[in-house]
Formats: C-alpha cells, structure tokens, sequence
C-alpha cells in the first residue's frame, strides 16, 4: 500500500481500523510499520475524529429547545392508536391475522366451488335404456 | 449497554403515551440530536426546529422502533438526518452564523481549557465553510454511529458518491485546521 493509498483509505473510511476490512488492515500494519508519515497521517485522522466527538458531545441543547421539547406532548396529540385489539400484541398483528384468515376462508370457498365432487358421471342413454326394459319386464 | 435497555424501555412506554417516559428521552437526547442536526443544517435556528421534529415524530410514531433492529441511538440518529436533509432540500441555504454554537463549561486549568476552545472554534468554523453535501457526509461519517453504507442510504447516494464527498470534504478541513494553526 502507497501513502496515497492509505491516505485515500482514511478519507474514505476514516481512522477507525474496524472499518477497512481484513486485508486493509493487513496491509495497513505493514505500512505503518515502516513509514513514518504513514503515522503522522494515521494520527491527524484520529484528531480531527476526536475533535469532531468532542464538538459533538460537548454543543448543548439551548434551554428554550429543551422547554419546546417538554412541551411536545401537552401540543401534539399521538395519531397512532395506544392500545391493541388483543393485550400484548400490536394493533397490525391483530389486523394482519384478520386479513390472512378472512383471505383463507375465501381461497377455500372458491376452491370448494371449483372441486366439488358431484357423482359420477351418467350416461343418460343407459339410464333410458334401463328405464324401458324396466318397463318391459312389468309387462 | 444498560443505556441501552433503559432506552428501549423507555421507547416502549412512549409508545403507549407515557409523557414521563418520552421526557427523559428527550432530556438525555436533546443535545445529540441538536448537534448532529447543527452539523448539517449548519445554523442553530434551523437545527432547532429539526430537533423539536425528530422529537414530535418520536412522540407520535414510537410504535415504529424495533429493538431488535438496531440501537435507539442509531434509529433516532436516521430520523434526525432524514428530518435535516428534507428541511434542507425544502429551504434554500442559510447564510452561516457568526458565532460557533453553545459549549459546555470545560474542567481542567484556563489555559487548557482555551486553547481547547480555540480547537473547538476552528473545527466548528471548517465543518461550518464546507458545501452542504460535503458538512451533511463528513458529519454522518464522523458520527460513529452510522457506516458509509448507512450513510450513503441515508442521503439517497451511492457509496461512491459518499467517498467522493468525504475524500473532498476531509482534504477541505485539513488545509482549513493546517491554515488556521499556520496562521496563529
């Protein structure tokens, strides 16, 4: 790995070594053993990395945010339901094992409609001919 | 890791209206949030508007956290950049403040804690001089909590993209740190 490289790699991924993937970190550590501008660099990305942490961590909420904050639920009233059909189990579980029930019985119904066993079949030319030596035979 | 739970905890009682439950949320966030959200709409009047968003949408959709998923932090982190990239694409940029924003009193002795405030002002005043995509990917990469993947989804780029503008962006705040220091 070149400087160039290793310097593309930190302001592509950053200075945190989890975050280059196995055989960047390898060929990194070799790198880093032999260059000492390699480690300069390394050094600078964490700096600004942990400036930036710091700037995060210490920039506070002015009190007049944290006052609107508080205020957010006597001002803004909650548009999704706060109790389930069912205790315990989400309102869209309760309405998700309605559908697929409902979707079901209506898939059995067509299903039935369309397989439904009616007899054999009967040859109507049989039954006429049975029917009159049927006949024949009272005679 | 016990913060964790407690969140989660909390976020399940905010789901079912608990407005003491969503004030300790609140309190223990309000300052991240109003960071990150400082960080990339770069004026304090516009972050605190994204802020009190974030914590509105909190408010009313907590039913859509899944513990499972990803940590609280990590989720409320999404909705703070979501929230700040659509505020930003619905407003033209404002001009950047003069003033860096609110810091907590440092502990230590005055001369560390000045020249830790000099540092704190140059870094606020470089992130602060970036185009917007380039301060919006820098602050999303430095925040830890998202990796360029989620980043990049989260501006609607590519990871590539992501790169490019985190490459440009970091080349920008070392020359703009490397001046200043030149500079006194």
């Amino acid at each position: 790995m070149t400087l160039q490289e290793f310097q593309t790699l930190l302001d592509t991924r950053g200075p945190d070594p989890a975050a280059w993937g196995v055989a960047q970190r390898l060929r990194t550590r070799r790198l880093l053993r032999r260059s000492a501008e390699a480690r300069r660099r390394l050094a600078a990305a964490r700096a600004l990395a942990h400036g930036f942490e710091t700037l995060q961590t210490e920039t506070v909420a002015p009190a007049r945010l944290r006052a609107r904050l508080r205020a957010i639920p006597a001002t803004h009233p909650r548009t999704v339901p706060d109790t389930a059909a069912i205790p315990g189990l989400p309102a869209r579980w309760w309405t998700a094992g309605a559908a697929l029930g409902l979707s079901c019985f209506l898939a059995g119904m067509a299903m039935g409609a369309v397989w439904l066993d009616d007899g054999p079949e009967v040859d109507l030319a049989t039954v006429v001919y049975a029917q009159v030596t049927s006949e024949e035979d009272w005679q | 890791m016990g913060e964790r739970e407690d969140d989660d905890e909390l976020v399940a009682r905010v789901a079912q209206g608990d407005a003491d439950a969503f004030e300790v949320l609140a309190d223990r966030h309000a300052d991240r949030v109003f960071a990150l959200s400082r960080r990339i709409l770069g004026n304090d009047a516009d972050a605190e508007d994204a802020a009190q968003e974030v914590f509105v949408r909190l408010w009313t959709r907590a039913d859509r956290y899944r513990p499972g998923r990803a940590r609280f932090t990590t989720w409320l982190y999404r909705v703070t950049t979501n929230t700040c990239l659509n505020m930003r694409r619905g407003t033209v940029e404002a001009p950047m403040p003069d003033s860096p924003p609110e810091q907590a009193a440092p502990d230590g002795d005055p001369e560390t804690a000045a020249e830790a405030a000099l540092q704190r002002e140059r870094l606020t005043k470089a992130i602060d001089g970036l185009p917007a995509n380039q301060r919006t990917a820098v602050s999303l990469s430095l925040q830890r909590e998202f990796s360029n993947r989620e980043a990049a989804a989260a501006m609607t780029i590519s990871v590539k993209a992501l790169e490019a503008l985190l490459v440009r962006a970091r080349r920008s705040l070392r020359a703009a740190l490397a001046g200043a220091r030149d500079g006194g």
